[in-house]
C-alpha cells in the first residue's frame, strides 16, 4: 500500500502485507506479511487448526481476505479468481478428475489455456518425466496407488509453469517410507525446476528436511520465519521452541539484566541466560525460560564453571541408540529432560542419584511472559 | 454342476430362506397376475395373436402409444432441466436454506398424486389463477383452454415426478468431493468450463438415474393423465384402463399391458447399461 511496501512486493516472487481472514468469531488468517524470493520453498509449519489450508486457500483464490494484499511477481492478484492467478496446487487428497485418465488429468490445465492439441502431448509427456511416472498414462486414477496418485497431482500443477506452486500436505496421504522417498524427490525437482514453493505440512521433520525457510503458524499469525536452523537455535518464543524439537519450559523472574544477558530466579535457583525477543526486560518481570535438553550438563559433581549448577535427582533414564534421555527432578518438583551421550558416565546412574544440572547462558532462552 | 451346488450349498440355503417371503410376496402379486395377463393376451378365446395385432395395424393405438413415449421424454427432459439446478442448490445449501428447499422438494413427494393433481385443476381451470391473472394483467383477452389437453397433462406430470429427478442428481453431486471443482477452476477453468467438464461428468449417475426413474413412472403413470388429459390426450395407462373397465375387452387390454411392460423393461436395460458405462470410467 505505501510506495516502499509496494517496492518490496516488486522483488519479490510472492508477497503478502498483512493478510486477514475471518470466519464468525475465529480469525484463521491474522495479519500475514510474508515474502518469499523466486526458487524458495518456504513451509508453513503449524498445528491442526492454525490456519495453513485458510492461508493457502487465500493465495489460490478459494478464499477472498477481508482485508490485506497478495502480490504475485508485483502483480496485485488480492481480487483476481483462482483461473487467472497462475497458481499451481497440490491438494491434500489429490483432486484427480477420477472421470479423466492420467493423460487427461495432467492435459487439463494446457486444454484450458486453449494449447494446441500437439504441444499439449508433448508437454504432458514432459511433465511426467519429470515426476518419473511413464507408464499408465490411460489408466483413471482410480487404478493407481497413492504415490503415483501423488505424481500425477504434481504433474498436473507443474505441467502450465506456474509462478509459484502450493502444496497442502501433499505427503500426508503416503505411508512413512514412501513419504520419506517423495520429501527427497520433491526438493530434487524443486531444484530441478528452480520453482517457488509454498508447502503446508504438521510434520516439523518434513518441513525442517525441506525448506529454504519455514514459517511457524500459530492462532493465524506467522510466530516465526526463519531458516531450519535459526528457529532451532534461536526460538522467537517458548511456542516455537515447543513446536520445533524439544525444550524444557519453566516460569522464572528477572533478577538482574546485564549487557546482553540476565540473571533470572526459578523456584530451584539462579540461572543466567540471554533475553529473547526486542523488549527490554525489567527486574521482577515475570518470564518464561527454555532450555534444549542437550544444551544441559549433568554432572556427578559440581563442576566449579560460571554457570550456576542446581542439584536434581534422577528418575530414570532412557536409551535411544544415540542418545540417553535423562529424566530429573529439581529441588523444589520441577521436571527436566536432558539428553547425553551413551558414553557419559551420567547416562548410567540408578534412579534416585543425585546429579548437578547446569546451562551456559547464551542456550538459556529468556522470553517475556505473555508471549504464548 | 452339482459340485458347486455342493460348496455353495449351505450359504445358499441360508439366502433362500431370508428371501422366501419377498419371493412369495412377488409370486402372488407381481408374477401371478403377470402370467395372467401374457396368457389372456394370447389365450383368450383361443390361441391367437389376433389382439397383438389389432393394436399395431391400428393408427389410433399406434398414435396413442407413441404420443405416451413423446409424453414421458418431454416430461423427462422438462424435469431434468429444471430439476437440476434445483439438486446443485440443493447440494451447496447448508443450515436453515438447505432443510427449507430440501422440505420444499419432498413434502410434494407425501402428497397424494391425487391431491397434487386435483390442486393443477384449481390452477389450470377457466376460472382458475393462471387464467385470473393473465387476464387481469390484459395479456388476454379471453380464459384460455388449458385443462384436459397434452400441455396439462405434461405441466402436472413434470411437477409430480420432478421429486424423482432432483433427489438422485443432488446425493450424486453431494457425493462430488469439493476439491474437484476447486482444483478445476484453480487450474484455468472459468466456472462455466468446471461445470462442463467436471461436475456435470460427475453427476451424470444421478442424471441417468434421474431420468430412468422418471420416464418409467411416466409411461405407465395413470391417475394424472387420467384426470387433466380428458379423451384427447389419452395414454396407454387410460387406454388399458378403458379397455379393461369400460368395454371390457380384457384381451386387448392384457396385451396392450405386455407392450408397455416390455418396452419399459427395453429401456430399463438401456440405461442400465448406459449407466454400467459410466460408472467404469469413474471407478473401476
Ligand atoms: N470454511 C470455514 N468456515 C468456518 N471456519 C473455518 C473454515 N475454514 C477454516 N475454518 C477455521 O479456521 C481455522 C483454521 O483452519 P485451517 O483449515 O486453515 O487450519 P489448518 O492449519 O489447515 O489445520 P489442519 O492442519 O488440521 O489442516 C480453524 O479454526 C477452522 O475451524
Ligand atoms: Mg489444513
Amino acid at each position: 500500500m505505501s510506495p516502499s511496501s509496494l517496492g518490496e512486493g516488486g522483488s519479490a516472487a510472492l508477497s503478502l502485507r498483512n493478510l486477514v481472514k475471518r470466519y464468525g468469531k475465529v480469525t484463521a488468517t491474522d495479519s500475514v506479511s510474508l515474502d518469499v524470493e523466486a526458487g524458495e520453498f518456504v513451509s508453513l509449519l503449524g498445528p491442526s487448526g492454525s490456519g495453513k489450508t485458510t492461508l493457502l486457500m487465500l493465495l489460490a483464490g478459494f478464499e477472498t481476505a477481508d482485508s490485506g494484499e497478495i502480490r504475485l511477481h508485483g502483480r496485485d492478484i488480492s481480487r483476481v479468481p483462482p483461473n487467472k492467478r497462475d497458481i499451481g496446487m497440490v491438494f491434500q487428497r489429490y483432486a484427480l478428475f477420477p472421470h479423466m485418465t492420467v493423460a487427461q488429468n495432467v492435459a487439463f490445465p494446457l486444454r484450458m489455456r486453449g494449447v494446441a492439441k500437439a504441444e499439449q502431448e508433448r508437454r504432458v509427456k514432459a511433465a511426467l518425466d519429470m515426476v518419473e511416472l511413464r507408464e499408465h498414462l490411460d489408466r483413471v486414477p482410480a487404478q493407481l496407488s497413492g504415490g503415483q496418485q501423488q505424481r500425477v497431482a504434481l504433474a498436473r500443477a507443474i505441467v502450465f509453469e506456474p509462478g509459484i506452486l502450493l502444496m497442502d500436505e501433499p505427503l500426508g496421504a503416503l505411508d512413512k517410507k514412501l513419504r520419506k522417498h517423495m520429501q527427497v524427490e520433491l526438493t530434487e525437482l524443486q531444484h530441478r525446476l528452480k520453482a517457488t514453493v509454498i508447502y503446508v505440512t504438521h510434520d516439523q521433520e518434513e518441513a525442517l528436511a525441506m525448506s529454504s525457510r519455514v514459517a511457524i503458524i500459530n492462532e493465524g499469525r506467522i510466530e516465526q520465519l526463519s531458516t531450519p536452523r535459526d528457529l532451532y537455535d534461536r526460538p522467537a518464543s517458548p511456542f516455537v521452541g515447543d513446536f520445533i524439537g524439544d525444550i524444557n519450559l519453566f516460569d522464572a523472574k528477572v533478577e538482574e539484566m546485564q549487557s546482553g544477558a540476565c540473571a533470572v530466579a526459578t523456584p530451584f535457583g539462579r540461572l543466567l541466560g540471554t533475553p529473547v525477543g526486542p523488549a527490554a526486560l525489567a527486574p521482577g518481570a515475570a518470564v518464561r525460560v527454555g532450555v534444549r535438553p542437550e544444551r544441559l550438563s549433568v554432572d556427578e559433581r559440581p563442576t566449579g564453571g560460571v554457570a550456576p549448577a542446581h542439584p536434581a535427582t534422577i528418575r530414570h533414564t532412557i536409551f535411544n541408540g544415540n542418545n540417553v534421555a535423562v529424566h530429573m527432578t529439581m529441588a523444589d518438583g520441577q521436571e527436566l529432560w536432558a539428553t547425553v551421550s551413551p558414553n557419559d558416565p551420567e547416562a548410567n546412574l540408578p534412579r534416585g542419584a543425585t546429579v548437578h544440572v547446569s546451562a551456559a547462558p547464551q542456550d538459556v532462552f529468556v522470553f517475556p511472559a505473555g508471549a504464548a | 454342476m452339482s459340485e458347486r451346488h455342493i460348496r455353495g450349498g449351505l450359504s445358499k440355503t441360508t439366502a433362500a430362506l431370508i428371501a422366501l417371503p419377498l419371493a412369495l410376496l412377488m409370486l402372488v402379486a407381481f408374477v401371478w397376475p403377470l402370467v395372467g395377463f401374457v396368457s389372456t393376451s394370447v389365450l383368450d378365446p383361443a390361441p391367437t395373436l389376433a389382439h397383438y395385432e389389432k393394436l399395431f395395424t391400428s393408427a389410433l393405438y399406434m398414435r396413442v402409444l407413441a404420443s405416451t413415449v413423446v409424453t414421458a421424454f418431454v416430461v423427462t427432459v422438462a424435469a431434468l432441466v429444471l430439476g437440476y439446478p434445483i439438486a446443485i442448490l440443493m447440494s451447496r445449501l447448508r443450515g436453515p436454506a438447505a432443510w427449507i428447499v430440501t422440505t420444499c422438494v419432498l413434502v410434494p413427494l407425501w402428497t397424494p398424486v391425487l391431491v397434487r393433481t386435483y390442486a393443477w385443476i384449481i390452477i389450470l381451470q377457466r376460472q382458475g389463477i393462471v387464467n385470473d391473472a393473465l387476464i387481469s394483467l390484459g395479456m388476454i383477452g379471453r380464459p384460455l383452454t388449458m385443462l384436459y389437453t397434452t400441455g396439462a397433462v405434461v405441466v402436472a406430470m413434470t411437477q409430480v415426478l420432478m421429486p424423482f429427478m432432483i433427489l438422485p442428481i443432488q446425493s450424486s453431486l453431494r457425493s462430488i468431493p469439493k476439491e474437484l471443482p476447486q482444483a478445476a477452476h484453480g487450474l484455468g477453468a472459468s466456472h462455466f468450463r468446471v461445470f462442463a467438464n467436471v461436475t456435470w461428468p460427475l453427476s451424470l449417475p444421478g442424471v441417468m438415474a434421474g431420468c430412468l426413474m422418471v420416464f418409467i413412472i411416466a409411461l405407465g403413470f395413470y391417475i394424472t393423465p387420467a384426470i387433466l388429459g380428458g379423451p384427447r390426450a389419452q395414454t396407454i395407462s387410460t387406454l388399458i384402463s378403458q379397455q379393461a373397465f369400460e368395454l371390457l375387452n380384457w384381451p386387448f387390454a392384457s396385451a396392450i399391458s405386455v407392450v408397455l411392460l416390455v418396452l419399459t423393461l427395453g429401456i430399463a436395460a438401456v440405461f442400465r447399461r448406459m449407466l454400467r458405462v459410466e460408472g467404469m470410467s469413474l471407478h473401476a
